[in-house]
């Protein structure tokens, strides 16, 4: 599976044409890499990083305002004989501009930041906003991280978001320390926000999004459960391997042992499954599971229907088939 | 002899999405009845169809799924026992543009369960790209409170990829019935 594209927004003070070219075409070289880098001018909000020239005659404040921010900078030093953890030497080259800009953004990756992390890490601020505990609220939370805009709608359940973007994506930078949120109006989303943002996904979808790609956000899931309901889940954001599953627990309580061995998944995989279905919402608690049992093969339309399985590349009914 | 449950039956309203979603998961060409519409046309959709569509999935050992779309209108009904006759699963799909999706969906979900007792049926909810307001847990609760529990997803009928994820819902769904109530 491809990484997805990440999206940073690099921010820059006192540059000349020189190094501002450079930047660039470091930037873009990135791409290749999966990093979508935009470059836009200092102050502004959202960036994950900052570059500074020398020249800047304002470097100093310019430099004081995103250590407040916890951004980080890579400053162009007249000083630096050569490149260095967030310093670069006058004339770098294009080369070094890239080097520097991969290490630093990559710093930045919530897979990184997390392993770095203790595990009291503070829960992701779209988690947070969607957990489906919280407060009923009719507001709408205007989420941003360098280049990518999120609408948090909590009265609908839903999540705005680009159309480009998948939930997949959004899974990969929910951890980032980067993030800004502020409060608008349906009026003002309407007026300035809706048309960047048209695509919607319910909080279900988002969870079981972060239970396959960033199982470690969720809250430690309970032990067995039933599904209240099939989740909005969608063929880009959940693997085949889930299905059989969540139809199980679609039918009866299940424990995540039984499942997981009934299914031959890895216990972890349940496990993901088990967080999701309880932080969205959808886990009805049962005290023990249902015994369930395997179907029959013995009928025509149960050895077809296992072929049928196989043909689709689900593992239904695999122990019994011939 | 008693053939297996070999068939699969899409069947939906105008514009849901039936040809389109038999194509994507066909490995043959479908056998199609499009006619040119002589109203409602658009630019996205100029044909519709008049009877049904039917296509085939081979399976490993030869044996084939039959594949059907068929259309979500009264005055063809008259063909929905013919085609549910041996269906394993039904799979109605519904266009979030539609004027009524809960009761159009209702309405079809409630007379295949009658039609084809034996067949586990599915929802396909196409087109909520073009629909922001339409929520789908909103949908499937409506479902839900008028006595149906399935599974309900968003499909891309276009994309392969979806309408399959969609298929091997309804295989795991059904899976899970007969496990519990064999």
């Amino acid at each position: 599976m491809k990484t997805p594209i990440r999206s940073f927004t690099v921010a820059v003070a006192g540059l000349d044409l020189l190094h501002m070219t450079r930047l660039k075409l470091a930037c873009s070289l990135l791409l290749s890499e999966r990093m979508d880098v935009t470059v836009t001018s200092w102050p502004c909000t959202g960036a994950d990083l900052l570059v500074t020239g020398p020249a800047h005659e304002a470097c100093g404040t310019t430099l004081a305002d995103p250590s407040a921010d916890a951004i980080r900078t890579l400053r162009i030093s007249r000083h630096a004989a050569r490149p260095g953890q967030g310093v670069l030497p006058h004339g770098a080259t294009v080369r070094d501009f890239n080097a520097q800009l991969r290490t630093l953004l990559s710093d930045s990756e919530p897979a990184a930041a997390l392993a770095a992390s203790d595990t009291t890490s503070p829960t992701p601020v779209l988690l947070q906003l969607t957990a489906a505990d919280r407060e009923p609220s009719e507001g709408l939370h205007l989420l941003q991280r360098g280049a990518l805009w999120l609408l948090v709608d909590p009265a609908r359940h839903t999540i705005a978001l680009p159309a480009s973007i998948r939930l997949m994506d959004v899974c990969q930078q929910l951890d980032g320390q980067s993030w800004s949120t502020s409060e608008v109006s349906e009026a003002d989303f309407l007026h300035q926000y809706a048309y960047r943002l048209p695509q919607r996904q319910s909080f279900e979808a988002l969870y079981f999004a972060v239970g396959h790609h960033r199982p470690e956000l969720l809250a430690e899931p309970p032990a067995s459960l039933r599904l209240r309901h099939w989740p909005d889940v969608d063929a880009t954001d959940l693997p085949t391997s889930w299905l059989q599953p969540i139809a199980l627990l679609h039918a009866a309580a299940w424990t995540q042992d039984a499942l997981a061995q009934h299914c031959q998944v890895p216990r972890a995989t349940i496990a993901s499954l088990f967080a999701a279905a309880s932080c969205s919402g959808l886990a009805l608690a049962q005290e023990r599971s249902v015994p369930v049992t395997v179907p029959h093969l013995d009928t025509a339309d149960n050895r077809f229907m296992a072929r049928l399985a196989r043909r689709f590349g689900l593992g239904l009914l695999r122990r019994s088939v011939t | 002899m008693n053939l297996p449950a070999n068939k699969l039956v899409f069947v939906g309203g105008m514009g849901a999405g039936k040809t389109t979603a038999v194509r994507a998961i066909s490995d043959v060409e479908p056998v199609s009845t499009e006619m040119p519409l002589s109203e409602h046309a658009t630019a996205e959709k100029t044909q519709t169809t008049v009877a049904m569509d039917y296509s085939s999935i081979e399976l490993d050992d030869g044996e084939l799924l039959h594949v059907y779309g068929v259309p979500g209108q009264r005055y063809l009904d008259f063909m929905w026992p013919l085609v549910c006759d041996g269906a394993l699963g039904v799979v109605v799909l519904v266009s979030a543009a539609s004027h009524e999706p809960v009761s159009e969906t209702l309405e079809l979900l409630q007379e295949f369960a009658r039609i084809a007792p034996q067949a586990s049926l599915a929802v396909g909810v196409t087109r909520t790209d073009e629909q922001p307001g339409f929520l789908l847990p909103a949908f499937r609760d409506a479902l839900f409170d008028a006595g149906m529990r399935l599974p309900v997803l968003r499909v891309d009928a276009r994309s392969s990829t979806q309408v399959t994820f969609l298929v091997k819902s309804l295989l795991s769904y059904r899976y899970a019935r007969d496990a519990r109530t064999d």
